[in-house]
């Protein structure tokens, strides 16, 4: 009898200890849905997230037309998502998690050694590849007058692989590489940047937070290059200013890894300052520099070279050589261009993913005497922009 | 709508449990259905007319059934049973299995047909098979007839198990769609199932996921034995943690508004056989094909030659269901044939193995199973398993290495969450003596609610691979 009152007595404690947390977790959820709510309700919106580098949902329009397609309220969780209250301090504690779970890439971005973040590599597009490159070379063969140079840059992974996470499956972009020149033909003259920058594989000439190269990378470039643009003689030695030393780049954003800060630098050749023109086509703003103070105080700030990209901008100088350069190009030029200042007396950018106009017409106008592509590897291999802009145009 | 997202925790699930209780008892069904309707419709504004059809349209059958049966008019009754039947398994045929039908049809015939793939609406595969039950068991007359609109609408769409199951048998949930109450006990029981079941989703399926997304995508030269068996086990635990949690979220809602739904998955991969996987995994799909094809069709009461039969009628249904492409078709006969084996072949040598090679003889059949389910095509599948065997893989084994450093927590925390001994050790935490480990247990839940809000919050991969069922 004593047994079973016992046993009794220990099944009613265990009852009441279940329904005592039963009702803790009755409590716990609905303080905590109600708190949620409000808290979304009273904290207003954001515009733009610093953290993640963009532009937040809005509230969306109520339309009838929005909810028969689906589409407002697809928008709506999207915004009720990215306006959740303090979305940065709970991505904060996912990344946390993640990283304490042993994961050594987010978002398509390794998590390297060192505090480097590098880009993971794209699939190729072959066939955009192929298309482009055919227009390249025919391109060159048309334009037989000009000197036309293709450099393609490697990319970080590639080039600084000592910071990828151990054993990461990153494809070959030498072999990538060797294939793009083999599409290139003889009308051109390719070079990859690939074996020049891997004799400073250790320095700084990636950037740890942005998929760009530095500018002492874009220096090193500039200097493998000088042969084939006929540079007799390249400046050698330089003036070096840091511009920002608080740089969080592209891969920071991706990724949300904000560890480590980057340093942005200028360089400018020894003995005297150049003076030059600079035009930007699309707004129309001339200026005398190729740097954008404003960007230095923006998040962004790899865009203190020439402000970011722009469909077309002419630069010219007051060397009297008669040597116009035409660059068609991506970001990567951006730091590279003011390296080639003092060697020519016009240098017309174009950027194809945003330029529509007649390539020829520009090359007649402005009487372009060299011609330089300049693309980093891993957005030529998705490029579908070039070979549009540069076929010759149906007259 | 999912469970499993910001939108719903804080914006559907408050308004509706607000309404839920601020109304009177007479009203709640009332408020449930048009919550359900606004959910399913949420994510299929055009679909939810073929669900308001499909409700009138088995409502009506189900009166008619009822009322031929009671007369004896067995030719009507007859006549109406198979043309509800046939509307039923209809409406699922075309949405579902339209476009691998011509598929298939234009790859025979001489001529193409054209046509534009449907859209499937989200749930038909589940919802269909409820409203099968229910027009079934009238027939049968096993259940009484729903006279109530409103009742037999909240059946149908009731928003918990609506688009991934349970499969909820009309006869089990009858009396709770009338008579039934919530107290702040069994609330807080169904918030206990539902947060396990959003961690199940959020934090390890969505994350494990990810392993197996990333290897299959790998290219050929990097696509390495270690690298194609962590992501088959990457996948098998996704799929377990992504479906139990989804049927744990579904049951722990259901009891937050009153209802009891049985459990669908029993800690499958412990199972020591494939029947006994089959007893553990998705309980309700495979009661629903017992009580409603095999046993129908004379189960294993009849000779052995029909038994295997029925099984193999059985088992290509279960694959079908899951999918209108031939692997899932191959799957199921895949699990057909082994049940079979066990059966009437390999059970009493299984029975006599040590019980740790029972389990790997399980789990590997239950592994390539899920390759072969998994994979966007046969080949794709034969492939990937050759690649398992070291046919075809890469020179170099970095990549599995690699992604082996970068998910071995995770698999590992997944394959220790996937027995039933974490949930027995919280479950005794909870009614311990200890005052220190009730209050362990409590923050535990607390804290796998913070954290999954927190990979909510910036979810960049959450697919629900029942979703396609």
């Amino acid at each position: 009898m004593d047994l079973k009152e016992q046993r009794n007595k220990k099944r009613r404690m265990q009852r009441r200890r279940r329904d005592h947390f039963r009702r803790v977790m009755t409590a716990f959820f609905i303080v905590s849905l109600v708190l949620v709510t409000v808290l979304n309700l009273v904290i207003p919106d954001r515009k733009f997230s610093d953290q993640e580098n963009r532009m937040l949902t809005q509230k969306p329009h109520l339309t009838w037309a929005g909810i028969q397609s689906g589409s407002f309220m697809k928008e709506f969780e999207n915004y009720y998502a990215d306006q959740f209250f303090a979305r940065d301090a709970w991505i904060s504690i996912k990344l946390g998690l993640e990283r304490a779970s042993g994961k050594r890439e987010s978002n398509g971005v390794f998590l390297g050694k060192k505090g480097h973040l590098l880009e993971k590599p794209n699939e190729p597009d072959w066939d955009g590849v192929q298309k482009n490159m055919q227009a390249v070379s025919e391109f060159a063969a048309n334009h037989s007058g000009l000197s036309t140079t293709f450099c393609m840059v490697p990319n970080a992974f590639s080039v600084q692989s000592q910071y990828l996470p151990k054993d990461a499956p990153v494809r070959s972009q030498a072999e990538d590489l060797a294939k793009i020149q083999s599409m290139a033909g003889d009308s051109v003259r390719f070079v990859d940047l690939t074996g020049a920058l891997k004799q400073h594989a250790s320095e700084y000439i990636y950037y740890k937070t942005d998929h760009h190269w530095t500018s002492l990378g874009a220096r090193y470039g500039f200097e493998a290059l000088t042969g084939t643009l006929g540079i007799d003689q390249p400046a050698a030695d330089y003036d070096v200013y840091t511009v920002a030393a608080d740089f969080q780049g592209t891969l920071a954003s991706k990724s949300g890894y904000h560890g480590t800060d980057d340093t942005v630098t200028v360089y400018q050749p020894k003995g005297g300052e150049q003076e030059y023109i600079v035009e930007y086509a699309d707004t129309g703003v001339k200026t005398t520099s190729v740097y954008s103070s404003e960007a230095l105080k923006q998040k962004d700030k790899y865009q203190v070279f020439f402000g970011g990209n722009h469909t077309r901008i002419t630069i010219s100088t007051t060397v009297a050589n008669d040597k116009n350069l035409l660059v068609i190009k991506d970001s990567f030029a951006n730091c590279f261009v003011p390296f080639l200042l003092p060697y020519y007396q016009t240098i017309t950018i174009v950027d194809p993913r945003y330029y529509y106009d007649s390539i020829d017409t520009l090359i007649e106008n402005n009487s372009i005497t060299d011609v330089l592509f300049l693309y980093n590897a891993n957005t030529f291999v998705q490029d579908n922009s070039l070979a549009d802009v540069i076929a010759p145009s149906d007259k | 709508m999912i469970f499993s997202s910001i939108f719903f925790l804080f914006v559907f699930l408050p308004l509706t449990l607000l309404a839920y209780f601020f109304v009177p008892k007479k009203a709640k069904n009332v408020v449930l259905l048009i919550c359900s309707l606004i959910f399913y419709a949420w994510g299929e504004p055009v679909y939810v007319l073929l669900m308001v059809f499909s409700i009138l349209y088995n409502y009506i059958s189900g009166v008619e059934i009822d009322f031929y049966r009671r007369r004896g008019k067995t030719a009507q009754l007859r006549f109406i049973f198979w043309l509800a039947v046939g509307v039923n398994l209809g409406i699922l045929g075309f949405f579902k299995y339209y476009g691998f039908l011509l598929e298939n049809l234009n790859r025979i015939l001489p001529f193409t047909i054209k046509y534009t793939p449907l859209a499937l609406p989200i749930g038909i595969s589940f919802y269909t098979f409820q409203t099968l039950s229910y027009i079934i068991d009238v027939y049968r007359g096993t259940v009484d007839v729903q006279k109530n609109l409103i009742n037999f609408g909240l059946y149908i769409t009731m928003f918990p198990q609506l688009i991934a199951g349970p499969i909820v048998r009309y006869a089990d949930i009858e009396k709770q769609l009338t008579d039934r109450k919530v107290t702040r006990e069994g609330f807080g029981q169904g918030v206990k199932f539902f947060l396990k079941g959003l961690a199940k989703k959020v934090l390890l399926a969505n994350n494990i996921g990810m392993a197996y997304t990333a290897i299959s995508a790998l290219p050929a030269d990097q696509f390495s034995t270690l690298a194609a068996w962590i992501g088959a086990i990457a996948y098998t635990l996704q799929i377990y943690f992504d479906f139990s949690g989804y049927s744990d979220m579904a049951i722990g809602l259901g009891k937050m508004f009153g209802f009891t739904f049985m459990m669908n998955f029993d800690h499958p991969y412990i199972s020591s056989s494939i029947t006994e996987f089959w007893r553990r995994w998705h309980i309700s799909l495979s009661t629903w094909f017992r009580e409603y094809v095999y046993i129908p069709l004379g189960g294993n009461r009849v000779g052995t030659a029909k038994a295997i039969r029925n099984l193999f009628i059985v088992w290509i249904l279960t694959g079908f269901w899951h999918g209108a492409a031939w692997n899932f078709v191959v799957w199921g006969l895949y699990y057909g044939v082994l049940l079979v084996l066990e059966k009437y072949v390999l059970r009493p040598v299984i029975e006599r193995l040590p019980s740790a090679v029972r389990h790997l003889y399980a789990l590997f059949f239950i592994v390539i199973g899920w390759v072969i389910f998994s994979a966007p095509s046969l080949s794709a599948a034969a492939r990937y398993i050759r690649v398992m065997f070291g046919g075809g893989s890469a020179a170099s084994g970095s990549a599995g290495v690699y992604y082996l450093y970068n998910y071995l927590l995770v698999l590992v925390i997944g394959a220790v969450c996937s027995g039933p001994g974490v949930t027995a050790e919280m479950n005794r935490c909870i009614v311990a003596k200890e005052r220190w480990k009730r209050v362990f247990v409590t923050g535990v839940y607390a804290a796998a609610f913070v954290c999954s809000i927190a990979f909510l919050v910036n979810a960049t991969y959450n697919p629900f691979l029942y979703f396609r069922f």
